[in-house]
């Protein structure tokens, strides 16, 4: 018996062994569903290995033809051919956020724009933006004006922190904490806030909102510097401003701010949607069939029979009609538009589209046709240089 | 083994070995997670390539075989040769500087062998199949990969 024997080298390399991550079989089966059906399919497609797509890394090994599964890249608008979709489709979301944040590189001098959306299964989905052109890139980001959405996985215990983090700062600021319907977009929404809390000028973050779900509804919390001119605004306190800073860097900086018990996957990939929504957006507003009139034949073809929600433009005024259609449905669209205007900021922040003429032939009340991503919890994305 | 059962043959071995995959396969790629992808992408191509199991060995080890073809991001259906062996180090060698830089200069069948038998915990019989070498082979590279690390390491250098 040496010192070498099977048991002081099992000892030692157990001590070495790093946490292995929870089995997810039933992805493997979905995989190998979904591969079969793109071989049967109408459309075969051999996945060129292209830089910005990645098998996730491995080292620098090189992968030749291996078929993309896991995109380690963000992207705007659809994803490449194969990608496969976040899971699980659906989860109950437990924070909202949107504000400014540092920017990620010391040149810029101006703040980035950081949504992140904590779901219950443990995803965290985020974007940044830099708040003008030339600003910082995250590796993993899409382009270096939008990161798209991109993806991490917090185990229950990270959940927990920013649950936890989020619910204090609302109950230190009760007064001011606002109901709006859940799944709306706190910022966006159609429920204009009329108090915030006030930060100093120099605080960051120095403007943004949170909102946590509830049933149905979410308590929504805003905050920003005087100059942000809610109705009413309350100076903070300096545990409100401590307990911001905290939520702040859970959700803009958690790689930082959480302990590696706190993940699951810390490894940044996109945020693959299973459905996208094609939305069409007109004033004054039309019924179904007038606005789906108004779109090249095919697409209208493509959509008719889709599940179909009522919907306001968040971001630009307007009333539709939003489709919701799988990925390839959502190919097939964007395809059946390709003649129509691109507008400005398409294929860097979103696929939106514009018709030269109104719905009632008006000069300035264009219709606007937009495909976003859905959220776990069902809402629909909203895109854009700010969002 | 019956082809019409080697799905669920290949659910309850990935139920039962992942977390063993897992660990072996983060000494090739560097990290868990890239290693999980790793993990995902070998029983995918085993679910998918069903047929190409011959039933001549096991299941587990030509899962293994395929997760370091993946690895190391080799293609085609050819069995892993010597020279393809994956290079294995430690994740996170600072927690055992003297082990893991001892492991570090064993020849790299001798580091992929020690590896599989206490990261993969495999029988030396299991290692000779992935290692497409005799089980006698296994035995005699251990010993020698044994006494290798036991020329590097001290005795307090290796105390647990």
């Amino acid at each position: 018996m040496t010192l070498y024997d099977d048991g002081l080298l099992a000892a030692q390399f157990a001590a070495l062994a790093p946490e292995p991550l929870e089995g997810r079989w039933d992805d493997v089966l979905r995989e190998a569903a979904a591969a079969t059906a793109v071989s049967q399919g109408r459309r075969r497609y051999h996945v060129a290995f292209v830089a910005a797509v990645l098998v996730a890394a491995i080292g620098t090994a090189a992968y030749g033809t291996v078929r993309v599964l896991i995109l380690d890249q963000g992207f705007i608008g659809l994803p490449p051919v194969g990608a496969t979709p976040s899971t699980p489709e659906s989860s109950d979301l437990v924070v909202e956020w949107f504000g400014f944040a540092e920017p990620l590189s010391a040149q810029q001098n101006r703040r980035d724009m950081v949504r992140a959306w904590v779901y219950a299964d443990g995803r965290i989905i985020w974007d940044r933006r830099p708040h003008y052109l030339g600003g910082s890139r995250i590796p993993e980001g899409a382009n270096e004006l939008n990161s798209g959405y991109l993806e991490q996985r917090l185990a229950p215990e990270g959940v927990e922190l920013v649950r936890a983090a989020a619910a204090r700062l609302l109950a230190q600021s009760r007064a001011l904490v606002e109901e709006i319907p859940a799944g709306e977009d706190p910022w966006w929404g159609s429920h204009d806030s009329r108090v915030a809390l006030v930060v100093p000028d120099d605080y960051v973050p120095e403007w943004g909102v949170l909102a946590v779900p509830d049933g149905d509804r979410s308590a929504r919390l805003l905050w920003g510097n005087y100059d942000a001119g809610f109705e009413s605004m309350s100076a903070a306190t300096p545990e409100q401003l401590s307990a911001l800073r905290r939520v702040y860097a859970l959700l803009t900086d958690p790689a930082s701010a959480l302990p590696s018990s706190a993940w699951s996957v810390q490894k940044v990939r996109a945020y693959v949607p299973s459905h996208y929504a094609v939305c069409i957006y007109t004033s004054p507003p039309k019924d179904a069939a007038e606005l789906l009139s108004l779109l090249p034949g095919r697409a209208a073809e493509l959509l008719r029979d889709k599940p179909r929600t009522p919907t306001a433009d968040l971001a630009t005024p307007g009333v539709g009609d939003c489709y919701e259609v799988e990925t390839e449905g959502a190919r097939e669209v964007t395809d059946a538009l390709s003649g129509l205007v691109r507008e400005e900021g398409w294929g860097t922040h979103w696929l939106r589209w514009r018709l030269d003429e109104a719905a009632d032939g008006t000069p300035g009340n264009p219709t606007d046709i937009s495909i976003e991503p859905y959220f776990p919890d069902g809402r629909i994305a909203t895109s854009g240089p700010f969002g | 083994m019956s082809m019409g059962g080697l799905e669920s043959d290949l659910e309850d071995l990935y139920r039962r070995r992942h977390r063993a995959f897992q660990v072996m396969l983060s000494s090739v790629t560097g990290s868990v997670e890239s290693a999980m992808d790793v993990v995902q992408e070998a029983f995918l191509r085993a679910l998918r390539n069903q047929g190409d199991f011959r039933g001549d060995g096991s299941l587990e080890g030509w899962v293994w075989r395929i997760a370091f073809r993946v690895a190391i991001g080799s293609q085609g259906s050819r069995e892993l040769a010597l020279d393809e062996l994956p290079d294995v180090a430690f994740v996170d060698k600072s927690r055992n500087e003297a082990l893991a830089a001892a492991v570090r200069r064993l020849p790299r069948q001798r580091r992929a062998a020690i590896f599989l038998r206490y990261f993969a915990d495999l029988s030396y019989a299991e290692i000779g199949e992935v290692l497409g070498i005799a089980e006698g082979t296994v035995a005699a590279t251990l010993s020698q990969a044994y006494k290798e690390l036991g020329a590097e390491l001290s005795t307090e250098e290796v105390a647990v």
